[in-house]
């Protein structure tokens, strides 16, 4: 368990690609975020977790093909491992078992 | 065609991000670039430089190591070729370390000092909007003083008036006011402020119980210091709500006297204070004890004031001016406002113009630093230039295997660094030994607390010397030419023997200007010190009062008469030596309306006064009991007599204070301030009938045996204040006090200039060993020849003779021009004489003769068979 800790913003970010399904890269994600969870988040930090995640191998990337709106540069395309889907789905059980576990009073108003 | 983002932006995307992640970051900025700019073109470039820039951060800047100066093993190999040449020339490392260590610690001293004295009053919160009422009063002859005294009631007055300002408060200080405090059979010595409402919120001193709005509304109120308060009651906390008295024992009439209830504490005042005090008492109480406080045509006080942001302050300046005039119609000077912080370094005025302060001061011993640093950096490039010849052979054969000139300098500053922080090593030893010395000199508290700011200052400095003395080193060495070097044929260039001399007549430059000054300095203080001021200061015992004492002014007089060794006592109600009593004093001739002041410096007194401080009478006569009481009769000073336009003084009627007097005396003009400061006015008058006396008690006592006669005195001063060991002084040590400043930089640049004399002498005799061993067959062949001892050792020194020779014709005009302007700042100076400086010149000369002396001597008395011998 212990190793397949994910941060709240990690957690976010591997959703949103897998959402995004084979089309996620930098600015798809930012825009996908912001979208859905009305949050601004700037490029170097999205950057930055893309590449801790994918060291972590949670996710891999490869090259797209190279478009003119892109000043002739490569799209780099995000996709979530296994690995990362076990730890998505790991995740989620925690939690909802931790949300099961609230006694029903707690949360009556 | 799609918009282009800013080519200068991308270059630098370029330059600094790692490569793995250009394409990608590059990509996804142009892209976002296309999308913004058809809505906003021009700000699309400037939120694309924004973007890059963000980037610009460690997680994607490429690693920059080319491995030329950061590799390992070459940094290994540097460190190593340092040690060893450290090893081999023992007496170059040890001249160097010495200066290098000796002149680092001096700046480091210096560095202290200086952000020590930058530091003082800033640390009142609100220090840029924290101003202090200064004004400019007119004198007779268009001549202008500035001062920060004030009339009483400015402060409530600004209060009611001026709503740019968000607090004001007057205040009166002075250790004239010292007291005694007493409270639970405990009493210690204290010094007051008086300070009304606003002090607390205008200045900046923490409160450790209390609330600063509230402490010092209430009139019967006083805060105190925590080490008082914990003398007092033990802890801060228990001190608030006791009552306290103040001069308790002294008698019933005693004018500042009362009881208070302690309404918060403070924490002892910051060294950093130039205001020190350990009681605030209520500025009412001080209205009330005091005789014309409350009147606007007297300047009794100081006040100060906290404005609001952006307030025009010269608008403001001209508004308290008017509000001044419109209270007291005779009024004719300027305020201003100053920043109160900047008083401390900007002081002094010239006839109302600012022209420095202690800021001067802080100046000149950057300077020294900086010089006495350059000294020893000239040290180091003379010795390692001069032993290039046995280096040549280790540049000749790196250069042959490839080793870059880049590469070469990179060596050698590695070696002056390393060689830097072995000096800064010994230079924190030194200081840290030092420190306490140093601080009886300057009378400051100075600690090594390693703060980040001193971490930086000193590594800074350190760094800077090191590269400093090696730059010129590095780029002659490494561009010897490797043949010529391995062929033993080396040309030595005219420029380089001209720019190694040229250090040394420009280390010896300084020296003797630094021995100049210390001469011109000395002999000016000793001027001082021993100038006639038209009174006698010497053997004058100076008491201040305090205690029940002041009730038996009168029976203690008798009894203090009766020593045989006492010629005369007297009682007055300021210090002649720093007169701080002035009152503006209306013309006589100038009929109903004053219009026209001057200031008149006044001395309440005993009628001994004058007899006592041998005060000479030029025309008139003394007060004397023979003539009944005199409280209606004056003296007055030559200067008083002048400005007041007195034709005959003795006898003439003049309106003092609102009540017409009679002159019956005049003095001779006599110096009562320091001598930056002309002779003012002043008069004389003596206390009332039923008036207290004054704090002040002389009492000239016959030379020789001094403390015997002390010890009399104060055993009857135990007779009147039992339980309060008299404290004293010295009418002549005040008077130095008033030179304190003076007297310190004197001190410190004598200290200064035998350092930067020694290590002068350090490199010259590095030099004139190196000289002395490079010609030893030289030297061999000529005593062979029948050269005698003496005229070897004339060889060899001559060239540094030339040498000092051209850096006393140098330093000698040099020091003439900065000497008479540091003496024109004194009102009475000594005049520059030549002897001066043929003393400098031959002190010069005499100890780089004894330098040099020492190794020709030794060169020349050697067996020359040795040194022919040797191969």
């Amino acid at each position: 368990m212990g190793r397949h800790r994910l941060g709240e913003f990690e957690e976010i970010v591997m959703l949103t690609v897998a959402i995004l399904h084979g089309e996620a890269y930098g600015i798809a994600i930012i825009e996908e975020i912001e979208k859905r969870l009305n949050r601004k988040v700037s490029m170097g930090s999205i950057q930055t977790v893309l590449r801790r995640l994918e060291k972590k191998g949670f996710l891999v990337s490869e090259f797209g093909e190279a478009t003119k709106i892109r000043g002739g540069k490569r799209k780099r395309f995000f996709t979530v491992t296994n690995l990362g889907k076990e730890t998505l789905r790991q995740t989620r059980d925690q939690r909802m078992a931790l949300w099961n576990a609230i006694p029903k009073i707690a949360l009556d108003f | 065609m799609p918009a282009q983002p800013p080519k200068k932006a991308l270059q630098f995307l370029r330059w600094f991000c790692r490569e793995d992640f250009l394409e990608e970051i590059e990509g996804d900025l142009i892209e976002l670039f296309a999308i913004q700019f058809p809505e906003a073109s021009r700000q699309a470039s400037w939120t694309f430089f924004w973007w890059v820039l963000r980037y610009f951060r460690p997680e994607f800047i490429k690693s920059f190591q080319s491995g030329t100066l950061m590799n390992t093993a070459l940094v290994k190999h540097n460190l190593l070729i340092s040690y060893r040449g450290f090893t081999r020339n023992k007496t170059a490392f040890l001249i160097n370390l010495i200066g290098l260590s000796t002149s680092l610690a001096t700046a480091f001293f210096i560095v202290l000092w200086v952000q020590s004295e930058w530091k003082m009053d800033r640390f009142h919160e609100k220090d840029e909007r924290l101003y202090q009422v200064m004004q400019n009063y007119q004198l007779p002859e268009d001549k202008i003083k500035v001062t920060s005294w004030t009339p009483g009631p400015l402060s409530q007055g600004l209060r009611d008036e001026f709503p740019e300002l968000e607090y004001a408060t007057s205040f009166k200080t002075g250790n004239f006011f010292d007291g005694i405090l007493s409270a639970s059979e405990q009493a210690f010595k204290a010094t007051p402020v008086y300070a009304d409402q606003d002090f607390l919120q205008v200045f900046s001193f923490p409160l450790i119980t209390g609330d600063k709005s509230q402490v010092l509304t209430e009139p019967g109120s006083a805060v105190i210091s925590q080490s008082l308060a914990k003398k007092l009651f033990g802890t801060a906390f228990k001190a608030v709500g006791q009552t306290v008295e103040w001069n308790k024992s002294e008698g019933a009439s005693a004018r500042y006297k009362g009881s208070f209830i302690i309404s918060g504490v403070i924490e002892d005042i910051s060294p950093h204070s130039s205001m020190q005090f350990d009681i605030l008492l209520p500025y009412q109480f001080f209205m009330d004890h005091t005789w014309g406080v409350e009147r606007w045509n007297n300047h009794p006080v100081s006040t100060a004031m906290i404005l609001r942001q952006g307030v025009d302050l010269s608008l403001l300046d001209q508004k308290i001016t008017q509000l001044v005039q419109a209270k007291d119609g005779a009024y004719n000077g300027v305020y201003f406002l100053k920043q109160f912080s900047s008083q401390y370094l900007y002081g002094t005025y010239e006839n109302g113009v600012l022209v420095g302060g202690r800021i001067d001061y802080l100046w000149l011993f950057v300077c020294i630093a900086c010089l006495i640093l350059i000294i020893a950096s000239i040290n180091f490039m003379n010795l390692s230039t001069a032993k290039a010849s046995i280096r040549l052979k280790e540049i000749g054969v790196k250069k042959t295997l490839g080793v870059s000139r880049g590469e070469l300098i990179g060596q050698f500053i590695t070696e002056s660094l390393l060689l830097s922080f072995l000096a800064l090593l010994v230079a924190f030893v030194l200081v840290a030994v030092l420190l306490q010395p140093f601080n009886a000199i300057t009378g400051k508290q100075l600690s090594l607390n390693f703060s980040l700011i001193h971490v930086m200052l000193f590594t800074g400095i350190t760094v800077l010397t090191g590269l400093l003395s090696s730059t010129y080193p590095a780029f002659y060495l490494s561009a010897f030419k490797p043949i010529q070097v391995l062929k033993g044929k080396i040309e030595r260039s005219v420029g380089e023997l001209w720019i190694r001399q040229g250090l040394v007549v420009f280390q010896f430059v300084i020296s003797i200007f630094l021995i100049v000054a210390v001469l011109v300095i000395s002999q000016q203080m000793s001027y001082i010190h021993n100038k006639n001021l038209g009174y006698d200061r010497h053997h004058i015992l100076s008491l201040r009062t305090i205690g029940p004492l002041f009730e038996k002014m009168e029976p203690f007089f008798e009894e203090i008469r009766k020593l045989p060794e006492v010629q005369s006592i007297a009682n007055s109600n300021t210090n002649l030596v720093a007169c701080e009593n002035f009152t503006w004093q209306p013309l006589p001739h100038a009929e109903g309306e004053h219009t026209e002041h001057i200031l008149l410096n006044v001395f309440i007194v005993t009628p001994e006064f004058l007899q006592t401080y041998g005060i000479q009478i030029k025309e008139g006569r003394n007060f004397s009991k023979d003539f009944g009481t005199e409280t209606s009769k004056v003296i007055l000073n030559e200067t008083a007599v002048k400005e007041m336009g007195l034709n005959n003084p003795i006898g003439s009627m003049i309106t003092f204070w609102d009540v017409p007097v009679e002159v019956i005396g005049v003095v001779k003009d006599f110096r009562y301030h320091s001598m930056y400061k002309r002779v003012e006015p002043c008069i004389f008058r003596l206390f009332n009938e039923g008036d207290n006396f004054g704090r002040f008690i002389w009492i000239k006592l016959e030379a020789g045996q001094q403390v015997k006669e002390i010890d009399k005195i104060a055993d009857v001063y135990q007779q009147f204040n039992p339980g309060l060991a008299m404290e004293y002084g010295f009418v002549d040590e005040e008077y130095q006090q008033l030179y304190e400043s003076e007297n310190r930089v004197a001190a410190l640049s004598k200290y200064f200039a035998v350092i930067a004399i020694l290590i002068s002498c350090l490199g010259l005799f590095g030099l004139a060993a190196f000289t002395a061993e490079k010609r030893t067959k030289e030297i061999g062949i000529r005593k062979i020849l029948g050269a005698s001892e003496w005229r070897i050792v004339t060889l060899l020194s001559k060239d540094f003779t030339v040498m000092v020779l051209m850096a006393i014709l140098i330093a000698m005009p040099l020091s003439f021009v900065i000497g008479h302007r540091w003496l024109e700042s004194f009102a009475d100076k000594i005049q520059l004489q030549s002897w001066v400086y043929v003393l400098a010149a031959a002190i010069a000369l005499l100890i780089a003769w004894l330098t040099v002396g020492v190794q020709t001597f030794r060169a020349a008395r050697a067996n020359p068979v040795n040194s022919l011998r040797a191969e």
